[in-house]
């Protein structure tokens, strides 16, 4: 059921599905087929929810827009789930599939230098594609970023009340 | 300078005698010998490989169908001309002498051009059109004038052997400000796509000094362009005529530049064109006229698809004015983001098609007002705000497109 609601999610119609490898020149490649066929982590996390960042990113070119949420453990400061949802090309969406794959478990800091030519790479992607990528990687950095203005916003509210039960109980 | 002069003198003598092919033959050699400066390394290669056949031609052209005095002075002027290159392929690096070699370039390479468009001699095309390219990356202040000489060239080139009748430009044009010139080096990426970008400016002025310059003329029988409008076929013998970068999509259905286009009737006018234009039409023409038709009609259909798309047409309107659309960059904008997801997401939910006809009715009319946004940003020509009416305007196109697709 999980598996129907996410691949009506991802927008799956009966599109573009040319057979895995024997198209080698012209369909996608077996990898971005199997992102498009079997969907890991597709769904959403809870927005508010202070341990989750969301990169919210679109390419203007294509119309396509791209949703990574990773949740994040606060002591350690690593990944530990994350999750997309992706309106766009099938390169696209096997793109922000494979980013939250090697995202996870995977720490903050680390995660900022996973770049858009690895992920064209593990999927062959061709150049007319290689955008997508790219919006994988803006995603992820959207992510991170999002989780730490969280963290830093929570951190001054923290501060700002602590100080007024200062001043209270003084 | 006075050394220059003296030794473009001298040549000049020598060569007044010499007809016109061997003026070529002795170019070229000299051209060949002469160590070729990193500066002018297209000096030597062009003229070299184009010798043999420009020879060949020279020889079987007509030569100079005008009065023997007109021949001496093409003669004198090619003469100068090959004294120009000659002493411009000497080792010029002083910029004082550069400067001049570049006046006495700009004058030769003027009597040049109008001796050649009147003999019809192709031979020196070749040369002309290395001198004008160097003119060119100089960044003269006529830049614009060469620019547009040079698109000229290269088109005849082109064109060759039939060299076109429809040269609009004539002795007037070349006093014309500069400022209208200007419009062909504001286009952004001119580095890249000099020639069509330039025949813009070129023709641009010819269409509009309709009356009181020369005419396109027809390729087939010599016919100036009587009618109003694009000259895309001939309106005597019916010929295509190739196709002319410069009429832009607007032109062609004889509509303003705007963005709103009301009662264009552009189907029918699309019809119109392509009874004239259609591949279809020309199957017992000659190859040339043919191909004429292909790229002619190729056009008109690409015209009409900018045209009736109101997404494609404010991405048209604002190449033309020469602003280009950024696609590369991604975009993190969180409210036009989260709008289109969740816009998208309740497409991918509705099952019906009552539910999805309410969200396209929605989806349509946010599209409306990001059209209209655009529209007013562009008549003040507040680029920025255009670029960004016309990503939502995408967004919500492709979301329509998805609504479509489901229904």
């Amino acid at each position: 059921m999980l598996r129907a609601a996410g691949r009506r999610i991802l927008g799956l119609g009966s599109g573009h599905r040319a057979p895995a490898a024997a198209v080698a020149s012209r369909g996608y490649h077996e990898r971005v087929v199997d992102h498009y066929d079997n969907p890991r982590n597709v769904g959403s996390f809870d927005k508010n929810d202070p341990t989750v960042g969301t990169g919210l990113v679109g390419a203007p070119a294509c119309g396509d827009v791209m949703k990574l949420q990773i949740k994040v453990d606060d002591a350690t400061g690593k990944i530990v789930d994350a999750c997309f949802k992706t309106f766009g090309c099938g390169s696209a969406i096997a793109s922000s599939s494979v980013a939250t794959e090697w995202v996870k478990g995977k720490h903050m800091e680390e995660v900022s230098s996973i770049k858009n030519t690895e992920i064209a790479k593990h999927l062959s992607l061709p150049p007319v594609k290689l955008h997508c990528s790219m919006l994988a990687e803006d995603a992820i950095k959207a992510a991170v970023k999002d989780y730490e203005s969280k963290k830093a916003k929570l951190a001054a509210a923290n501060a700002e009340t602590a100080q007024t039960e200062k001043v209270a109980s003084a | 300078m006075t050394c220059l002069s003296k030794g473009g003198s001298i040549v000049f003598r020598g060569l007044r005698a010499m007809s016109l092919s061997s003026h070529l033959m002795v170019v070229s050699e000299g051209l060949a010998n002469t160590p070729s400066p990193g500066r002018e390394p297209s000096f030597v290669s062009p003229a070299r490989c184009r010798c043999p056949p420009a020879a060949r031609r020279a020889s079987s052209t007509d030569t100079l169908p005008t009065p023997s005095s007109s021949s001496t002075a093409s003669a004198s002027s090619s003469s100068s001309f090959t004294a120009s290159s000659s002493s411009s392929a000497a080792p010029s690096s002083s910029p004082s002498s550069s400067s001049h070699r570049r006046q006495f370039l700009e004058n030769n390479c003027l009597n040049v051009f109008l001796i050649m468009r009147r003999s019809k001699n192709c031979s020196l095309f070749s040369l002309l059109r290395t001198s004008l390219k160097e003119l060119v990356y100089e960044n003269t202040a006529k830049r614009g004038l060469w620019l547009s000489a040079s698109s000229l060239v290269h088109e005849d080139l082109h064109l060759h052997p039939r060299i076109l009748s429809n040269f609009c430009i004539n002795t007037r044009s070349f006093s014309i400000p500069v400022k209208r010139f200007d419009r062909a080096s504001n286009c952004r990426g001119l580095d890249h796509h000099d020639f069509p970008e330039v025949r813009v400016s070129n023709r641009f002025l010819c269409s509009s000094e309709a009356g009181s310059g020369e005419l396109p003329r027809c390729w087939n029988c010599g016919g100036a362009a009587v009618s109003p409008g694009p000259f895309l076929a001939c309106g005597l013998c019916g010929s295509v005529q190739p196709v002319d970068q410069s009429i832009d999509f607007f032109q062609i259905f004889g509509l303003e530049r705007k963005y709103e286009i009301k009662d264009g009737n552009l189907e029918g006018k699309y019809k119109d064109w392509q009874k004239k234009l259609h591949p279809d039409l020309v199957h017992s023409k000659s190859e040339k006229e043919k191909m004429f038709a292909a790229e002619q009609s190729a056009r008109v259909i690409d015209a009409y698809r900018t045209l009736s798309k109101p997404l494609l047409r404010a991405i048209y309107l604002l190449k033309l004015e020469g602003v280009h659309v950024d696609e590369e960059k991604t975009i993190t904008d969180p409210d036009l983001l989260a709008e289109m997801m969740d816009i998208r997401e309740a497409v991918e939910e509705a099952n019906d098609s009552h539910s999805l006809n309410q969200i396209q009715t929605q989806v349509e009319e946010k599209f409306e007002k990001c059209s209209r946004s655009f529209e007013q940003a562009f008549k003040i020509h507040d680029f920025d705000n255009a670029i960004a009416a016309i990503e939502r305007m995408r967004y919500h196109d492709r979301a329509l497109e998805e609504i479509t697709k489901k229904l």
